[in-house]
């Protein structure tokens, strides 16, 4: 009795934080349309405000503020998002080859932990291949990449027991 | 009766409400009171403080006319933003706003706590705390959680400050660039990539017309800011898209210098500065920054120009005269190209031949893959291919939908697929890539100096120069051969008693590819373009001439300490034949940083009267101290000329 009771108030409890992480998650889009300066720049637009985050600071730098930046914005999600987005291509290459110090970076801010982090990482890669060998990948935008390795990333992470939100 | 009870009723209502009012109007006048105490109180206290600041000349001293970012001997803050002011005319004198900065810290906190002088200007109060005892009248600590959240003072770990390498890309990147990074945290790989960069730049609009953006640079046109991003965003633009190398000098600054530091930040950023390109930029700010916050001088207050290189010189001297305690190390971040590099010189001439047959189009992957039957082989093979296609792909911006783009996309799509099909392996060794000598390690920018030189046709003269900026391509420098010299300019004078322009250099910058790992398509030239008044002949002393060139070429190290080059220069000149084309030959020698030689053989032709002559230049340096040289030099272009001259660096 004292077992099942147990077992009860395990799927209970997972079932609560479960419903706890959904209430705090926010889609990819939402991220980034939200924060930093793509939303001064564009806060409708999805596509331009990831991409305003990005030019806007390369070759001459532009003046931003972190007092400009929502309180929304700031946490695991909101940085990998950016992370992931900004630097797409490392991130894609590291994966690749297995590791790669923006690999480290991104299970880091995904807050899995030493040990974890190698399962996430490879779950990961195997994502990334399912991603590659889509019929489209080829045609699909820096933004929508970006999209799809974060729910990958988000996905992955929260089945770990990595602390992202 | 019930009227009566009704009124008995009213009279206790009205009784009850009389007191209320009173009660209220009592409690209220307390409440005034007691405020109007606590303003009393406060109003007293600051005048106080107003009393001692003054007393002891905090509005005058170097260090708070800093904070308000006002440069010694001038009258007015370089920041433009009013709202970086308290007092209204905060931005002329430091008297006031030294007042207004006290009367501040007695302000309530109200609703907004960051919105409160306090957590607005933290690095002043750090800063006045240290001189006035700085006490409140409200209970408990003043929080302000914007700039805890942003400056998380117990998790950092220390400041960098980074020196990006010179980008010939962009005519204010030529001199470099200086950037800080906040580190936070327990060093881990890739922890340094979620560092905070803090940038100082101008807000340059996109599309600028180049001879705009210089003037503008140059006069103050643009507003300027410092900036804060994840470090990886830098990492991405410096790194992998312009692919500079970098290096970090992380600073061993005392817990107290790091809070005033990053209070003092946040207090500047986002507050508007004018941008002058030669003195007023990222390398003088970001100096500024230190000096309030160490208390060294790092020179952040030249009379005409500083560059970025500037700094690190003042940084190295500081430290060497703390007795190496203000730079923790030093780490060479060699840029992405440097790295892919790297990477294919590891393969072996066999894997290197298939590598550049696949990007020069010439092998289909799957081909060159059956011909690698070694799985190890076909990991390094595909993994350094996928670091040349993102190397080429770093410059598109995102969805480039240019034809170039696309098939570069499509084929790093296709080793992409083929890798992950493949185990892991470890990331590549950036060991064994050489550190580049760190650019503060050789002489400082600015050159003067004297020599002695004899002509064969009008005898002995002195000459005196003066350069602004001068790494040219045998100075104590890290540039091998390349050179960026700017402003600079050589007087004569005879024994007849004239004076003359022996030469000027307007610009003079020189690219030297040295680059021994061929990849196809990778441009594998050495150029040079210059401008500038020169003599016409050496034979004569009032012939100069204004001209324009620019040089391709081949260059080649000979082993460790000789390079030899051949190069083809086009020079528009305003006098004589006007186009010339100039082919040459020419030799570097420099066994140690201490000693460099050049000899260079050409011939000039003109294109419209065919006229033609031969040339030679012979120079040498000799060095006393790393800012102190000798120069020996012979030429002869009809005439012959040899010179003996001392050299100083600043």
């Amino acid at each position: 009795m004292k077992r099942y009771l147990g077992i009860a108030m395990g799927v209970a409890m997972a079932l609560a934080m479960s419903a706890n992480a959904q209430e705090t998650k926010r889609p990819f889009a939402d991220i980034y349309t939200e924060c930093g300066l793509g939303a001064v720049i564009a806060p409708d637009n999805a596509v331009v405000a990831a991409v305003t985050n990005v030019t806007f600071d390369l070759g001459t730098t532009a003046i931003s503020s972190n007092a400009t930046t929502p309180e929304a914005c700031h946490g695991g999600q909101a940085s990998a998002a950016a992370f992931i987005f900004e630097a797409y291509p490392s991130i894609e290459q590291d994966l690749a080859r297995g590791e790669g110090e923006h690999l480290s970076a991104l299970l880091k801010i995904a807050g899995c932990q030493a040990g974890v982090d190698v399962d996430v990482a490879a779950s990961l890669r195997h994502d990334l291949a399912e991603l590659a060998g889509s019929e489209n990948y080829s045609e699909r935008s820096a933004f929508e990449r970006a999209e799809d390795l974060f729910d990958a990333l988000d996905a992955r992470a929260t089945a770990a027991g990595c602390s992202m939100i | 009766m019930h009227n009566v009870r009704l009124r008995s009723q009213s009279i206790d209502w009205l009784f009850f409400l009389v007191s209320v009012a009173v009660s209220a109007l009592l409690a209220a006048a307390l409440v005034e009171s007691a405020w109007g105490l606590e303003l009393e109180q406060d109003e007293q206290d600051a005048s106080k403080l107003i009393a001692m600041a003054s007393e002891r000349g905090l509005d005058q001293d170097p260090q708070w006319r800093r904070l308000l970012h006002m440069r010694a001997g001038t009258r007015q803050s370089n920041v433009i933003s009013p709202e970086f002011f308290l007092a209204p005319p905060g931005e002329w004198s430091p008297r006031a706003e030294l007042h207004a900065t006290l009367r501040a810290w007695f302000e309530p906190p109200g609703d907004d706590p960051d919105a409160h002088p306090r957590c607005r200007f933290p690095g002043r109060y750090a800063w006045l705390r240290r001189h006035l005892a700085l006490s409140s009248t409200e209970s408990g600590a003043f929080r302000c959680p914007q700039l805890d959240r942003w400056a998380r003072v117990d998790e950092l770990r220390s400041i960098s400050v980074i020196m990006v390498s010179g980008y010939f890309g962009n005519p204010a990147s030529s001199f470099g660039h200086l950037l800080m990074k906040l580190n936070h945290g327990e060093e881990s790989p890739g922890s340094r990539l979620l560092d905070l960069g803090i940038n100082y730049g101008a807000a340059v609009p996109e599309g600028e017309w180049v001879v705009a953006y210089i003037l503008r640079g140059l006069f103050g046109g643009y507003h300027a800011g410092f900036s804060d991003r994840s470090y990886f965003t830098q990492d991405q633009s410096y790194s992998r898209v312009e692919f500079r190398d970098m290096w970090e000098y992380e600073l061993a600054l005392d817990r107290d210098q790091e809070e005033l530091l990053l209070f003092h930040l946040w207090e500047s950023i986002g507050h508007r500065f004018h941008y002058y390109f030669l003195r007023e930029n990222c390398a003088l700010r970001l100096a500024e920054l230190l000096e309030v916050a160490t208390g060294h001088d790092f020179g952040a207050d030249p009379l005409l120009w500083y560059a970025p290189v500037t700094f690190f010189h003042h940084l190295e001297d500081a430290d060497r005269e703390a007795g190496n305690t203000l730079v923790r190390s030093v780490k060479f971040i060699p840029s992405n190209q440097r790295v892919l590099y790297h990477e294919v010189s590891q393969l072996d001439a066999e894997a290197r031949a298939v590598f550049n047959s696949v990007i020069a189009g010439e092998l289909h992957l799957a081909a060159a893959l059956d011909t690698t039957p070694d799985e190890r082989g076909r990991i390094a093979l595909l993994d350094v291919l996928l670091a040349y296609y993102q190397y080429r792909l770093a410059p598109f911006p995102a969805d480039d939908d240019s034809g170039a783009a696309r098939e570069l996309e499509e084929r790093k799509n296709e080793v992409l697929l083929a890798r992950l099909a493949l185990p892991p392996s470890s990331a590549a060794d950036q060991d064994g890539i050489l550190p580049l000598r760190r650019p503060a390690q050789g002489s400082k920018p600015s050159k003067g100096g004297l020599a002695l030189a004899w002509n064969s046709e009008f005898g002995s003269y002195a000459k005196a120069s003066f350069a602004a900026f001068h790494y040219d391509s045998i100075g104590n420098n890290n540039l091998a051969g390349s050179a960026l010299v700017v402003a600079d300019a050589t007087l004569g004078y005879g024994d007849d008693g004239r004076l003359f322009i022996d030469h000027v250099d307007f610009v003079r910058a020189r690219k030297v590819n040295l680059n021994t790992v061929r990849i196809a398509g990778e441009s594998t030239w050495s150029w040079e373009v210059a401008t500038g008044i020169t003599r016409d002949r050496l034979d004569c002393t009032s012939c100069q001439e204004l001209f324009a060139s620019a040089a391709l070429g081949r260059a080649s190290p000979l082993g460790a300490s000789w390079i030899a080059h051949a190069m083809l220069e086009t020079r528009l000149e305003s006098r004589g034949d006007h186009l010339v084309l100039r082919p040459e030959i020419g030799l570097r020698h420099s066994p140690n940083d201490r000693v460099a030689t050049r000899l260079v053989i050409g011939l000039e032709q003109g294109i419209q009267r065919g006229h033609s002559r031969s040339y030679l230049e012979f120079e040498t340096r000799w060095s006393l101290s790393t800012n102190r040289e000798l120069r020996l030099s012979a030429s002869r272009e009809h005439a012959h000329e040899v010179g003996l001259g001392f050299f100083q660096y600043w």
